[in-house]
């Protein structure tokens, strides 16, 4: 009977997380309207319930209910296959992530690592939708997409490296409770690193060459609508939140903070960051495509080898 | 008949989709069809890893070949038309290839069959510190020198795309 039970829970829990990803993307994209709104002194949506709250929930709708369109040149398996693929890996990387004080679905020993492997899938997704579209544009949208994301990953580990130095395990769970003093003020370098990396991660600007409007139409989602089209929404904003998330354990002291319990301070600072997220994509402008790689390999690569240098001294410091 | 347990119906599941992806790899004629299922095959066989407990090297397989190997096999190819196919350019060479590959592959076979190998009782799962000690200790001119391969590679690359610039 435990085997079926291993099989329920891990099932329910796939449903959790999948609401919650699902519920975040709802609720941040209204944020993300009021946000972009606020910084360009409009007031966004307000039409549809009070103060425009339902505007998500009708967009939903609207796009569950739209007819699924295909490029009549498309290859078939490879179109379906691309959103997939890049929203699971994104729901999936919720798995290591505790949310406040000890509420995880699985700690496993190696959650950073699973953290940073798991999402990597999700580009292998994009450039299928990219290739899959038979486009121009969604092709371009597709190789920017692998360019940026092999550049970006690799200062990304890297600024990781250096918290697991100092923390000296690998499991998200035990990171949080070692850290004394938030990695943010030991490890500032990292810190930085690691927020920038996680914006090109996700495609968002001033990253998102990858799905440039105003040079390559919307880029490898050019030729998606529907619930296909709404699958990379959930993984852009799933991903936002994990990152978020990841950043507020590995930096911030997860849950640590005086006066009020440790969900709240953990989900304050996560929130903080996502806010940080949407200011830096409705503040600066594009990258274009040489100036993103000269970032990751001139600025981003440099400046996470000396935080991993700086880790060491800490942990001599430390110890 | 007992239910089976998960770990086996997951087993049985990466291994079959191991064999079906690379099967699909080797003999579909679709150059990004044949990568997307190489995919296939090394995420079941990362799978195949997790369930042998070693959640470390599944992990690796995944950030290593499907993040790194893949996407940069991914993006030299989708510099290829979509549809087209090509006849194998072995030619005449392609009987001596096939013999040689089933020739390795049933010895590597024989050789795995035939090896005594120990059943651990224990998966020596959490004990990331004895790897780590395990590649810098014993092992650790081999890892070395293995760095200084990947050096030489990286300044190699580096001086051939320069030189194609002059």
């Amino acid at each position: 009977m435990s085997a079926l039970f291993t099989f329920l829970w891990g099932f329910a829990m796939g449903v959790i997380l999948l609401s919650l990803v699902g519920g975040f993307t709802a609720g941040f994209i209204l944020v993300e309207r009021k946000v972009s709104a606020r910084m360009q002194m409009r007031i966004g949506p307000v039409h549809t319930g009070p103060h425009g709250l339902l505007q998500t929930v009708a967009d939903m709708i609207k796009l569950m209910m739209k007819e699924d369109v295909r490029p009549a040149r498309a290859d078939r398996v490879a179109f379906n296959l691309g959103p997939l693929l890049t929203a699971v890996p994104a729901v999936m990387s919720f798995v290591v992530l505790p949310l406040g004080a000890g509420v995880v679905a699985r700690d496993l020993n190696v959650g950073v690592l699973y953290f940073l492997a798991v999402p990597s899938i999700s580009v292998v997704g994009l450039v299928m939708a990219g290739w899959a579209s038979y486009d121009n544009y969604s092709f371009l949208g597709g190789l920017r997409a692998a360019a940026q994301f092999i550049s970006y990953e690799i200062p990304r580990t890297l600024s990781v490296v250096g918290v697991v130095v100092v923390a000296g395990t690998l499991s998200t769970v035990r990171i949080m409770e070692v850290q004394t003093i938030p990695y943010a003020v030991l490890l500032p370098v990292g810190f930085v690193v690691y927020l920038i990396t996680s914006v090109a991660e996700l495609n968002r600007g001033p990253f998102d060459i990858p799905e440039a409007e105003s040079e390559i139409v919307a880029g490898f989602h050019t030729e998606y609508s529907g619930l296909r089209w709404s699958l990379f929404f959930m993984a852009e904003y799933g991903g936002m939140f994990a990152a978020s998330a990841f950043a507020t354990v590995l930096f911030l002291g997860g849950g640590a903070g005086p006066l009020l319990p440790g969900f709240a301070w953990f989900w304050l600072k996560t929130l903080a960051l996502v806010f940080v997220l949407m200011w830096v994509r409705w503040t600066l402008p594009r990258f274009r495509a040489d100036q993103l790689m000269a970032l990751a390999w001139k600025g981003l690569l440099p400046a996470a080898l000396i935080n991993l240098g700086l880790a060491f001294v800490v942990l001599f410091l430390v110890r | 008949m007992s239910i089976p347990a998960p770990a086996d119906i997951l087993f049985w599941f990466f291994a079959a989709a191991a064999v079906g992806g690379a099967a699909y790899a080797v003999t579909s004629a679709h150059l990004i069809r044949s990568i997307l299922a190489f995919g296939a095959f090394l995420t079941a066989v990362a799978g195949e890893y997790y369930l042998l407990a070693a959640e470390f090297v599944a992990l690796v397989q995944i950030f290593v070949y499907v993040g790194g190997v893949l996407v940069l096999m991914l993006f030299a190819l989708m510099l290829s038309t979509p549809g087209e196919s090509q006849p194998s350019s072995l030619g005449r060479w392609s009987p001596a290839v096939g013999v040689t590959a089933v020739g390795v592959g049933a010895a590597i076979m024989i050789a795995a069959w035939h090896t005594p190998l120990p059943v651990v009782k224990e998966p020596a799962a959490g004990r990331l510190d004895h790897l780590g000690q395990a590649l810098l200790g014993d092992h650790v001119v081999v890892f070395e020198l293995v760095g200084v391969l990947l050096f030489a590679a990286v300044v190699t690359a580096l001086v051939a795309v320069r030189g194609e610039r002059r």
